[in-house]
């Protein structure tokens, strides 16, 4: 059976989740405007996986604090040592990455 | 990083570039994303915490030094992602030179030993902090809108069943998927703010 109907968000959402309606597959076969919705969400889909890895933490949040703070204070150190050298600083030129 | 304390720049210059100018808002961006990975990726080269946090320290002073000092990011001589690496590289085995006399040593591999995986590992590393950094931002700027978080935190991020969340947002199964995707395409608009900052991984 056709479906005549684009199917809605929800519907391709689903679909893309587990591919279970044959009335959905039939259609994208038919409608190109469906099927670029369907590959978007795929897309997503893929990047929604990453997300859910990096969402549970690899660092415990008191280590991360931390690094910022150790970051930080570097800045601020280097703020007072780029104000305390400004009169005698000498860049070097060909320094470069 | 907290709720509400946006880790990128207002304007759209690059970070590195801001880093450059002496922009401490820059720094700070730079260093909430890379501080991180240069303590994960030390971790991984088998550093203790402690060699950790003294890579980090020395990294990031040293890079400040090197900035002010007229350092120049030239991208014909190459990344300054692959730059910063062999930065954190050099200074993982000076660390580990410096202790290797000492009864505290980190009993681990010299990364040149790593070999062809360290680069491997640095790229990882970034990929996942600069997508949680994204997530962060995410979570920020959806703060005027806190039922949409929650809805995309527990429908998307923790896998509840949707009637289940949408029955306790009190909205329709139809309106939690369309926040989904309109976080999703929040989310992937600020993914490419960032990869427009700091170039891609």
């Amino acid at each position: 059976m056709f479906l005549n109907r684009c199917p809605k968000l929800d519907e391709l959402d689903a679909f893309v989740q587990d591919a279970q309606s044959k009335r959905i597959a039939r259609h994208l076969l038919r409608c190109p405007s469906c099927r670029s919705k369907f590959e978007e969400l795929y897309r997503d889909a893929n990047l929604l996986a990453e997300l859910r890895g990096v969402a549970s933490d690899s660092l415990e949040q008191c280590v991360r604090e931390r690094v910022h703070a150790i970051c930080r204070m570097a800045i601020a150190k280097g703020n007072e040592r780029s104000s305390g050298e400004k009169s005698k600083r000498h860049p070097r030129n060909g320094d470069t990455a | 990083m907290a709720a509400g304390n946006s880790p990128f720049p207002t304007t759209r210059h690059s970070v590195i570039g801001g880093c450059g100018q002496g922009d401490n808002r820059a720094w700070e961006t730079f260093f909430s994303i890379y501080g991180p990975i240069i303590f994960r990726f030390a971790r991984r080269a088998g550093l203790s915490e402690h060699g950790c946090e003294e890579v980090v320290a020395n990294v990031a002073f040293g890079l400040m030094r090197a900035f002010r000092g007229g350092f120049e990011v030239d991208p014909a001589k190459g990344r300054f992602r692959d730059y910063l690496r062999k930065i954190v590289n050099r200074e993982i085995g000076s660390l580990r030179r410096h202790r290797s006399g000492t009864a505290n040593h980190d009993h681990s591999p010299e990364p040149a030993e790593v070999g062809n995986t360290v680069e491997q590992h640095w790229c990882e590393i970034e990929r996942e902090e600069r997508l949680r950094a994204c997530l962060e931002q995410l979570r920020a700027e959806s703060a005027a809108r806190p039922r949409d978080w929650t809805a995309f935190e527990r429908y998307v991020l923790k896998s509840e069943p949707a009637a289940q969340v949408a029955r306790d947002l009190g909205i329709s199964t139809s309106r939690l998927y369309v926040i989904k995707h309109d976080m999703i395409q929040l989310l992937k608009r600020i993914r490419q703010e960032l990869d427009e900052n700091l170039g891609e991984v």
